[in-house]
């Protein structure tokens, strides 16, 4: 994972990851004055709020940020079905959500289908189950995925264990979403990767996109889903990722999708990773190795069919992510690749085993990059 | 010993669900010390005026959040004693097959009562979500929750007041006072006088009750109902009441033999009973036949629950996911003030 302006964010802004048949792209302009350090989290010492303004309904467009395109899957799906609401800290018309996620639907559905709640992450969710009992489909804002860690009671212990304990009775449609990872200057408190935490809580789905198209169908298919569904958003492409969505698209839950073809070497990332992955093969490709790049989207459960078929091909394969290495979805990646196919070279790159730093010259050497991928492939390759 | 009476047929239903929840806790408590496997059986053996009485002041759509010691609740709620035990016996029931104790006993759909957990104060923040719903789904439901004086120091429960209080949701609490966090009493957790004093901070209505007196348990608990369907938020009620076991040997040494003395001598059953005997309501025969007709309840729920088979063996990791056409959750949609305002069919 690059810092904007860097030479491997120039890189990524150019990959092509065309799977899809639409071109996304990763812009550079200096959106950390608006997003670094928690400066757009609350409003500023002045009142004001450091978010650029948005539109109070949005409309599509030929192309939107991915920021934008979960705007539009929320507005969509709440116009569709009366029982989706959303709730959270700071998502009503005073502030339109930190990163301006629910801006404006306050004003289109009211305030208590867009409910401003206090800073109350364990309430939030767990009333997020009740109101599931109770026929809606609830959507809960975390401000950050730093806070999933308050939650997490309501999440293991009522959200994913009651469509079991009640013999199958019951079930808890919602979502909890809010912005996920690092590479914004967000330190230890604003940059936590909490899909390893989740992916051993059975009852639990968890997706990240990677790109516009994908952050709309997946959310529209998260919120018809009948099971608690966590929603990670990549914080570090909410503007800088745009491309062009279809508002016909559901991106169902459980399927990769194959960003590049190559029968060399295969890469399995998700997230911002996505885009380093697609460098690094640019770069594989130079010397003749066809890298095979894997977008996960969905990491519970997570499409292991589209993983074999690739690694039983390629024999190699590379599973890179933003979260530290121990007990990550790699691992477990790794683990089912091993049993499964035992011939395959299996390595890992993640960030090391620590929390995430503030210093940006700390953050730049936690984050994973291109390089890294590379040098690991070429080890994993012998080349 | 109240100001205001109930009518007789309530009186005689509070009679017959005390008794049915002290038989079948004393049956229990003995089929375990028996050596029969019980599943996540808590004794309320001696609270069941604040378990029956809470639960039975409400309306027929409102909406209850049981604590792991209101069995009471549920029977008043339409619970069947089969239900019960059959989870307890860890059957292949209707109810989980065998996956959860009856710390699962929920419908949401037509009983209206959430399933509460084993983990103190989670069921708070649920009970919540569910005055939240009813409030999205413009419905005067009023969710009545129980939490323990223990659970009162859990953090979510911290939160779930907050942001109920803030949102003015119909959500009425009753702490069931106990005594004790399990092996701590109260006055080594909480320098407040009482914890009803809590609601003080939230800015909403605080009582103390008597939680032995299941008529001021009734009344307490309508009072609270009637304020939060009002609209003016929740409501904190702590019932006095205390724990205590058929059988003196079975209560832990922690616990002085003069409180569990006191405390036996206002077992809340024995106390409706004087009232009823003294109101001429209840004589002695006719205590005996409800007597008869719960002992025949019980032998039915255990000789149900024992025929059913014992659950296979689960392996398939997809349990934990509803399928895409899983019915919707909930009650039906009602409007405005169509809550019927008769009783449900629950008789005594």
């Amino acid at each position: 994972m690059s810092m904007p302006n860097s030479p491997a964010s120039d890189a990524a802004q150019q990959a092509d990851h065309g799977a899809t048949g639409n071109s996304s792209r990763l812009v550079t302009n200096d959106i950390d004055a608006e997003f670094a350090d928690g400066a757009a989290e609350a409003s500023n010492d002045q009142g004001e709020t450091a978010q650029p303004p948005v539109q109070a309904t949005i409309e599509f467009k030929p192309e939107m940020s991915l920021r934008d395109a979960i705007r539009l899957a929320l507005q969509s799906e709440m116009a569709r079905d009366p029982l989706v609401c959303l709730l959270g800290a700071d998502i009503g018309d005073r502030l339109g959500g930190v990163f301006g996620v629910t801006a404006g639907l306050q004003k289109s559905f009211g305030p208590w289908r867009v409910l401003d709640t206090p800073p109350t992450p364990t309430a939030l969710v767990g009333a997020a189950v009740g109101m599931a009992l109770m026929g809606l489909r609830p959507i809960v804002e975390l401000q950050t995925m730093d806070y999933l860690p308050l939650a997490l009671e309501q999440l293991a212990n009522q959200a994913a264990k009651l469509h079991w304990r009640s013999g199958g009775t019951m079930s808890v449609p919602l979502v909890v979403r809010g912005p996920s990872g690092g590479g914004t200057h967000g330190g230890p408190w604003r940059s936590l990767s909490p899909e390893a935490l989740l992916l051993h809580i059975p009852g639990l789905k968890v997706v990240m996109p990677s790109t516009p198209y994908d952050a709309f169908g997946l959310m529209v298919a998260a919120i018809r889903d009948n099971n608690p569904v966590v929603f990670l958003e990549p914080r570090y492409l909410y503007v800088r990722a745009n491309e062009q969505i279809s508002t016909d698209a559901i991106v169902p839950i459980g399927s990769a999708e194959i960003r590049r073809n190559g029968g060399d070497l295969t890469i399995i990332t998700y997230g911002p990773p996505v885009y380093l992955a697609l460098e690094a093969a640019d770069a594989l490709a130079e010397a003749g190795i066809e890298t095979e790049v894997i977008d996960l989207r969905t990491l519970v459960p997570v499409d292991m069919g589209t993983i074999l078929t690739s690694v039983a091909q390629t024999h190699h394969v590379l599973i890179a992510h933003e979260d530290s290495v121990t007990g990550g979805l790699g691992a477990e990646i790794a683990a089912t690749i091993a049993e499964r196919l035992p011939d395959a070279r299996i390595a890992r790159v993640g960030a090391p085993d620590m929390p995430y730093p503030a210093s940006p010259a700390l953050e730049a050497a936690h984050l994973i990059s291109a390089q890294d991928m590379l040098e690991c492939a070429r080890r994993l390759l012998r080349r | 010993m109240h100001d205001l009476e109930l009518p007789a047929s309530d009186l005689l239903r509070l009679f017959y669900f005390l008794t049915l929840t002290r038989h079948l806790d004393d049956r229990m408590v003995r089929l375990r010390r028996e050596g029969t496997f019980i599943s996540n059986f808590a004794s309320g053996r001696g609270q069941e005026a604040t378990a029956v009485g809470a639960a039975y002041a409400l309306e027929p759509g409102d909406i209850l959040a049981p604590s792991h010691r209101d069995v009471g609740a549920m029977l008043v709620r339409g619970m069947t004693p089969r239900e019960l035990v059959a989870q307890w016996l860890g059957r292949d029931s209707v109810a989980t097959h065998g996956r959860d104790g009856h710390l699962f006993q929920g419908d949401m759909r037509d009983r209206l009562i959430v399933p509460t957990t084993g983990i103190p104060g989670s069921a708070l923040p649920v009970a919540v979500g569910t005055a939240l719903g009813s409030r999205l789904r413009s419905e005067p439901r009023v969710t009545l929750a129980y939490l323990g004086d223990g659970t009162v120091t859990v953090g979510a429960v911290h939160e779930a007041l907050t942001m109920a209080s803030a949102l003015d949701l119909a959500l009425v609490c009753v702490i069931e006072h106990n005594g004790y966090a399990g092996s701590m009493p109260t006055e080594r957790h909480s320098h407040a006088r009482h914890l009803a004093d809590r609601a003080m901070g939230y800015g909403i209505p605080g009582a103390v009750v008597d939680g032995n007196d299941v008529v001021a348990v009734v009344q307490a608990t309508r009072q609270a109902l009637q304020s939060a369907r009002a609209g003016r938020g929740p409501y904190l009620i702590e019932a006095l009441t205390f724990h205590v076991p058929a059988e003196e040997e079975q209560a832990p040494d922690f616990i002085s033999r003069e409180a569990l003395a006191f405390w036996r001598r206002q077992d809340p059953l024995e106390r409706l009973t004087r009232y009823l005997t003294s109101l001429e309501i209840l004589d002695v025969a006719r205590q005996k036949d409800y007597v008869a007709e719960i002992e025949d309840l019980l032998d039915d729920a255990l000789a149900y629950s024992l025929a059913l088979p014992l659950p296979a063996p689960l392996s398939d990791p997809s349990l934990c996911f509803a399928p895409d056409d899983a019915p919707p959750m909930g009650p039906p949609l009602i409007a405005i003030g169509a809550l019927t305002r008769e009783r449900s069919t629950i008789q005594a």
